[in-house]
């Protein structure tokens, strides 16, 4: 009897010791997220520091996957169609992937669990609300929504004598940027990506591609009337030669470099990129301010900033088994100072960083794999308050993200309209929409190089949305 | 150094021939059976998912049988017929214009007396097959920029206009192909070179002593010799030609994607970022029918006129 | 030798010449012509990051420093290094192993089946299933996150295999029937005869693969989640695309540090080269001037 006693007792406090040892153990999860998340170093090394960072802060173990930028979509898309999605992932070109993920319910809905959740409810619900479809949330943003504005280099308006507000008509833009010709400088440097003409279309009330007009009807931005002036505007910048003749070609980081070593006046980048350019021209021994241009008047009185939206945010996989933990670990990201701070920006005290004086240095590990300290959390997360943490930005760096902030909550106000069509509302849309968009691109861009003719390319463009049957797309949508 | 027709007789033994032969050519089999193995897994298994073109995989979340619906779709699709067009006008480009080079390369090669002068030039035109196409897109974009790029430099001292070559639907199939033929021609050299090599020096002394002119030799000793790798590069260059992807990818804007969005790019676009897998797969095996057909049809022309099967 | 050197010099006619000259000329502007995006390459790769902003296009060396090397080579380079260097060098080894005997078998025209496999293999020329199919087949085999799935997929290409073959078809079998009456069998045939005499196309081959294993990259991400197992193209063109084209910024990189990661990347390969060409660039061996 007493045997049998003590060995029910042994077993009892064995199994116990499981059953407790399981629930204190870190809950294992898989997190996704490309090589400019956790901490801006694509060294291994690095990066491995970052993960244990965050299996500290929330008790998890991570297994970390982290593709480089340039294929992140790609090897996403492969992992789904391959059925490895990890528990949390974030998604890039959010406003056109979620609802593609969404219909083909790779994410969770997690309208609830925000409610729950005590940090995530206290934030603006409006910005969960932008990547919302049909009232439910599918995906957690961590920084404000992404604008755009032109910058314009002061001392070139001083030299030329080139008088903008922040807020010049679309007239004025043309007349005092001309003054820049045959002086050798490029007035308006330019990418090669056609979604920033929005920006100038924004001052006609046009819209490229489809979306839900005032009265929630579902129309094709190209057919609306004010497209058409708004086309001729952007032909009107390419012929007067304040756009930069060779635009086509020219990729993002070719277009600030022209304008921080002073060969271009202007160009069109996020306003919290500000900072950037004080630093980077001093860089190129050329040092300048630059003014932002929020948005062009129109003649209608109509502008707005470009406006990117939310295009980065973080989703949980439909399959993930340990919901309560995806959440810590989303929560952590978002809310917490040390965490987001440490993930987006600064990586971990020791590997990435040294600090002396309260201000962070970087390492040269860090350094070798391109890393640098940006102070970037402090003007675009969702955390008012990072003084908790033991280095801060150094005076001049403190004024100038003033600044900077400031500049962040003026585009805020003036950006433009952007919008997530649906997916699984119309079959035809989702299957044809990329090649809408690219035929748009190319028509738009065929009529500012001049090949065709703004009615030519409308024509086109007509005849291509009948080949898609882009009424039908319409009477779907609308349904 | 052909087949001097000497083939070998094989002796048919009434019975038990199949297992005779077998064990006869037990080393071959042996040889064959690793690689087969491998064709099976990692090419035939992988097929398998081909069949997911009669699907509608990865659109939705449940996988449904569709039938042809995504053969219609691909058919009836502007975006489809014009992909299709600029693939084939490219291919036929790459074939005409591209194919020839490598090999007029190696013979050129094969014709300089210095070894020293060779090994050069052949390492020095290889170096550009290692340039990433995102490299080589922006050497080109340089190299013909409007304002600051030496091909228009040159054409306006000619007292020509410049040429937007990269934004200009007349030109852009052109600039793919040029810069397709500096990328690739080193590499391409390296297989004839090969063959080159092999070409026995006597018969080139036996032809100089019978008073053979350089020019003859080449036409009677060296082409001869390198006829069948040219026919063999040929049918696999036809083999692959269609899937080009990568270059344009990189390489092309807005402005031309009319005449160079090609199978592969438009299958991407339509197919894998709408997650539309199963048309994607559609477009992959309606490009691997087309391909077969071609290299059969080149492959039956070249056994009929040239005498020599490759596959 | 003399004598027939002097006899070819007697005989060498003027528009022999004529074409010679134009030859080297022809293949000098050639030559040219590949070099000048090389050179830019290189001075941009050892130019200061101010001489390199704002897409300026370098032909004469405005600064030398080799920093953006240091850069490069400080950042995780010799991992990728090593872990590139394995995969190609186990995998061109085994993808050599199991090509040249299957060409010379292929290439025997009794081979048992042969029409068979030779349409089975064909057939792979044509058609691709794309990386979706390759990810699920490498998941069923767990192999994902391990180096042999950058291997076992691509020890063997039908190119190359053809390549080979068709080179052993142009061996007259001659040479393989006296081994057999020698008492040797086809393995010792194809060892002791048929190998020494496709030395040219062998190496060429054996350069393909390298080459092909050492430039993988779509792969090599897909299959691959540890960052510390990347491959050196992939830890390359992170360390140098940080930013997603139309969308997103991460760190500034400046093309001098670009240039540097594209030298860096090729020189295994570039250094290779020299060896492997031995063996297919050759001299006249008799007759004609050797150098």
């Amino acid at each position: 009897m007493k045997r049998i006693l003590s060995l029910i007792l042994t077993l009892s406090m064995l199994l116990s010791c499981v059953l407790l040892a399981e629930a204190e153990a870190p809950a294992k999860l898989s997190i996704c997220s490309p090589d400019n998340t956790f901490g801006l170093s694509t060294d291994p090394e690095l990066q491995q520091a970052v993960v244990n960072m965050l299996n500290e802060a929330c008790n998890v173990d991570l297994e970390a996957v982290i593709p480089p930028i340039g294929s992140y979509n790609d090897k996403l898309e492969t992992m789904m169609a391959g059925g490895d999605v990890p528990d949390v992932f974030s998604i890039s070109q959010a406003m056109t992937r979620l609802p593609n993920y969404v219909t083909r319910e790779q994410c969770l809905d997690l309208t609830e669990l925000i409610a729950k959740s005590e940090k995530l409810s206290a934030l603006d619900q409006s910005y969960f609300q932008a990547l919302a479809i049909d009232g439910k949330i599918y995906a957690i943003p961590y920084y404000y929504p992404r604008v755009k504005c032109l910058f314009l280099r002061k001392d070139v308006m001083e030299k030329y004598d080139i008088q903008l507000s922040e807020t010049p008509t679309t007239a004025e833009f043309i007349t005092e940027m001309s003054k820049l010709k045959g002086t050798g400088v490029i007035p308006f440097s330019f990418p090669k990506w056609i979604d920033n003409f929005q920006y100038f279309l924004n001052s006609f009330g046009a819209y490229a591609g489809i979306y839900q007009n005032a009265d929630g009807v579902y129309v094709d931005g190209m057919q609306e009337p004010q497209m058409v002036d708004g086309l001729n505007y952007l032909r009107e910048l390419y012929t007067s030669g304040v756009m930069d003749q060779e635009f086509i070609t020219t990729e993002n980081a070719t277009m600030r470099e022209y304008v921080y070593t002073g060969k271009a006046a202007s160009d069109i980048d996020y306003v919290a990129n500000y900072s950037n350019y004080i630093s980077q021209s001093a860089a190129a021994e050329a040092a300048t301010d630059v003014q932002p241009i929020y948005m062009l008047v129109g003649p209608d009185g109509k502008g707005g900033g470009l406006n990117e939206s939310i295009q980065t945010a973080w989703c949980i996989s439909s399959d993930c088994k340990d919901v309560d933990a995806a959440m810590r670990v989303i929560e952590a990201l978002v809310t917490d100072p040390a965490v987001h701070a440490g993930f987006y920006n600064t990586g971990v005290e020791g590997a990435h960083y040294t600090i002396e004086n309260g201000v962070a240095v970087a390492t040269e590990k860090a350094t070798n794999s391109g890393y640098s300290i940006k102070y970037n959390y402090i003007t675009d997360s969702f955390i008012p308050d990072f003084s908790s943490l033991p280095y801060q930005p150094d005076e001049k760096m403190k004024a100038a993200l003033e600044l900077q902030r400031s500049i962040i909550d003026k585009g805020m106000e003036l950006r433009g309209p952007k919008q997530m069509i649906p997916a699984g509302k119309s079959d035809l849309y989702d299957e044809n929409s990329a090649s809408i968009t690219n035929y748009w691109k190319e028509v738009i861009s065929q009529i500012v190089l001049g090949s065709v003719t703004v009615e030519e390319g409308l024509a086109n463009y007509k005849n291509f949305w009948n080949s898609v049957d882009g009424d039908t797309i319409l009477a779907e949508l609308n349904r | 150094m052909k087949n001097s027709g000497q083939t070998v007789q094989v002796i048919h033994h009434p019975a038990g021939s199949l297992r005779r032969r077998l064990w006869k050519q037990r080393w071959l089999l042996l040889m064959v059976l690793p690689g087969i193995l491998w064709f099976i897994l990692f090419k035939y298994a992988t097929y398998a998912g081909l069949a997911l073109s009669f699907t509608n995989y990865g659109f939705r979340k449940t996988v449904s049988f569709v039938g042809l619906r995504n053969f219609e779709r691909l058919f009836r699709s502007a975006s489809f017929l014009n992909a299709f067009r600029n693939t084939l006008l490219i291919s036929l480009y790459n074939i005409v214009f591209y194919f020839p080079f490598p090999i007029l390369i190696a013979l050129l090669i094969n014709e300089l007396r210095s070894l020293r002068a060779r090994r050069t030039v052949q390492f020095l035109i290889y170096i550009p097959y290692f340039f990433s196409w995102v490299v080589v897109g922006t050497v080109f974009v340089n190299l013909l920029s409007p304002s600051s790029g030496i091909v228009n430099q040159i054409l306006r001292s000619l007292g020509m206009e410049s040429i937007y070559f990269m934004s200009d639907v007349r030109w852009f199939r052109k600039v793919l192909i040029l810069s397709y033929i500096w990328k690739q021609m080193g590499y391409g050299a390296v297989i004839y070179v090969a063959t080159l090599s092999t070409v026995d020096p006597q018969l080139y002394e036996a032809a100089e002593i019978d008073g053979c002119g350089r020019f003859r030799q080449v036409l009677y000793i060296t082409l001869p010799t390198i006829k069948p790798t040219i026919i063999t590069m040929l049918l696999l260059n036809l083999s692959h030609v269609l899937m080009i992807f990568d270059q344009v990818m990189v390489m092309y804007n807005a402005s031309v994607y009319s005449v160079s969005d090609v199978l592969q790019t438009f299958s991407y676009r339509e197919g894998i970022l709408t997650g539309n897998l199963g048309f994607g797969m559609a477009v992959s095996l309606f490009v691997g029918i087309v391909s077969l057909l071609l290299v059969l049809g080149t492959n039956w022309v070249s056994k009929h006129f040239l005498d020599d099967s490759i596959l | 030798m003399m004598t027939a050197k002097r006899a070819n010099a007697i005989r060498e006619s003027n528009a022999r010449k004529a074409f010679r000259i134009c030859n080297v000329i022809f293949l000098t502007l050639v030559c040219v012509i590949v070099v000048i995006p090389i050179w830019n390459v290189l001075i941009t790769s050892l130019a200061a990051d101010k001489d390199v902003m704002g897409g300026v296009y370098l032909l004469i060396p405005r600064s030398l420093t080799f920093k953006s090397y240091a850069r490069v080579l400080n950042s995780g380079y010799m991992r990728g290094f090593w872990n590139s260097l394995f995969i190609a060098g186990v995998g061109t080894v085994l993808a050599m192993v199991i090509t040249t005997p299957m060409g010379f078998a292929l290439a025997q025209k009794q081979l048992v089946a042969r029409n068979f496999f030779m349409k089975a293999i064909s057939l792979t020329l044509v058609f691709d299933a794309g990386i979706i199919p390759l990810y699920v087949l490498i998941r069923m085999l767990g192999l994902i996150d391990n180096r042999w799935a950058l291997i076992l997929p691509f020890m063997l290409s039908t190119f190359n295999l053809i390549i080979v073959k068709n080179f052993m078809m142009s061996i007259p079998t001659s040479f393989v029937e006296s081994a057999w009456l020698d008492g040797c069998n086809d393995l010792m045939a194809l060892i002791r005869i048929v190998i020494p005499m496709a030395v040219p196309i062998l190496s060429a081959v054996t350069l393909f693969y390298f080459v092909s294993f050492w430039n993988r990259y779509t792969e090599a991400v897909m299959f691959i989640n540890n960052s510390s197992k990347y491959t050196l193209q992939v830890m390359l063109r992170a360390l140098i695309y940080q930013s997603d084209g139309s969308l997103g910024e991460g760190n500034i990189v400046y093309d001098n540090t670009k240039m540097a990661v594209m030298v860096l990347g090729m020189l295994p390969v570039m250094l290779i080269y020299p060896f492997v060409q031995r063996y297919f660039v050759t001299g006249l061996m008799l007759g004609g001037v050797k150098e």
